[in-house]
C-alpha cells in the first residue's frame, strides 16, 4: 500500500447532477485524512460548483448535508482545488466568479501532468 | 470526571484538546489514543475506522487512523510522534464501538510515543483539559454531546 501518494480528482459533474456532487468531496477528504496529497481539478460543468452562492443551496440528497459544507470538509483537510480555464469560459465566468476555497485557475498541460503523476486518479 | 454540556471527560485521560483525542499512558512504553466523547458526537454514527498498520512511524499531527461517517471523514491526528504498535480490531470490524465506548473498548491505536513520557509532557489532563474543551467548543459553537444506547463513557 502506497502511505503517501497522490489522488488527483476531476469533476464535471454540477448542479444538474446534485447527486454526483458530493461524493468527489468525500473521497477527496479521505484521502487528505490518509496523509495523501489530493488536489481536485474541475472542469466543463463542474466549475459552477465552486462558483459564488451555488454550493450553498444544494445536497446531493434531498434534506442532506450542503455541497459548501462537503466542499468546506474537503478545504479543512488541506484538498487542493482548481478549476479548468477553458471551463470559466465556457460559462461566461471569471476567477473573480469563484468562491474563497479555489487555489487557481489551471490550463489542460497542468492537468495533464497532474494526472500523469498521480497514483490515482478519480473521474466524477 | 469533569463534564460540560453532557461530554464527558474521564480524569485519569490525557487530552490533545485541538486533535480532539485522548492519551492513555499505559506505562510500559505504549500509550492508547482514542477520539473524545466530544469528536465521536461531532462524527454522529460512525461507520468505519481505518487505523494505520503496526510499524507505521508517524509525526506529531499526522493521521493515526481515518475515520467515517455518513456525511463526515476524518483523521484521528497524533498527538505526538511515535510508532503505531497496534490498531484495535474491534473497532475495524464494527466502528459503531467508537461511539458507545470512546474511552474504553473504542480505543483507536496504541502507540509507543518517540522519547518515552517525555513526549507526554505537552498534554492537558484534568482542569486545564475541560478548560480547553470548554473554549474549544465554545469556539466551534458546538452543541451538547449524544450519547447513543448503551454508552459506556
Amino acid at each position: 500500500m502506497i502511505e503517501e501518494g497522490r489522488v488527483v480528482i476531476f469533476v464535471t459533474s454540477g448542479p444538474e447532477t446534485p447527486q454526483r456532487c458530493a461524493t468527489p468531496f468525500y473521497m477527496a477528504t479521505v484521502a487528505a485524512a490518509m496523509d495523501h496529497e489530493a488536489e481536485m481539478i474541475f472542469q466543463i460543468d463542474g466549475v459552477l460548483l465552486l462558483k459564488e452562492g451555488v454550493a450553498e443551496g444544494m445536497t446531493a440528497k434531498e434534506g442532506g448535508k450542503t455541497i459548501i459544507d462537503f466542499i468546506r470538509d474537503a478545504k479543512e483537510a488541506d484538498v487542493e482545488m482548481r478549476v479548468c480555464s477553458a471551463a470559466l469560459q465556457l460559462h461566461d465566468m471569471t476567477p473573480d466568479d469563484l468562491i474563497e476555497e479555489c487555489d487557481g485557475v489551471v490550463g489542460a498541460a497542468y492537468m495533464t501532468e497532474k494526472g500523469l503523476e498521480a497514483d490515482m486518479v478519480l473521474c466524477y | 470526571m469533569a463534564e460540560i454540556k453532557n461530554c464527558l471527560l474521564p480524569d485519569d485521560l490525557l487530552y490533545h484538546v485541538e486533535y480532539n483525542v485522548w492519551v492513555r499512558n499505559n506505562g510500559d512504553g505504549t500509550c492508547d489514543v482514542g477520539m473524545t466523547d466530544i469528536a465521536q458526537s461531532l462524527a454522529g454514527a460512525i461507520i468505519h475506522c481505518r487505523p494505520k498498520k503496526a510499524g507505521k512511524k508517524v509525526k506529531q499531527g499526522k493521521s493515526l487512523a481515518t475515520v467515517e461517517s455518513g456525511k463526515w471523514v476524518g483523521p484521528v491526528k497524533s498527538p505526538f510522534a511515535g510508532e503505531v504498535v497496534a490498531g484495535n480490531d474491534a473497532a475495524v470490524a464494527d466502528a459503531t464501538i467508537l461511539n458507545r465506548s470512546p474511552y474504553k473498548d473504542g480505543w483507536i491505536v496504541r502507540i509507543a510515543p518517540e522519547g518515552g513520557d517525555a513526549a507526554l509532557s505537552g498534554l492537558l489532563t484534568g482542569e486545564a483539559a475541560a478548560e480547553g474543551f470548554a473554549a474549544y467548543m465554545a469556539e466551534k459553537e458546538l452543541a451538547e454531546c449524544v450519547h447513543c444506547e448503551g454508552f459506556d463513557g
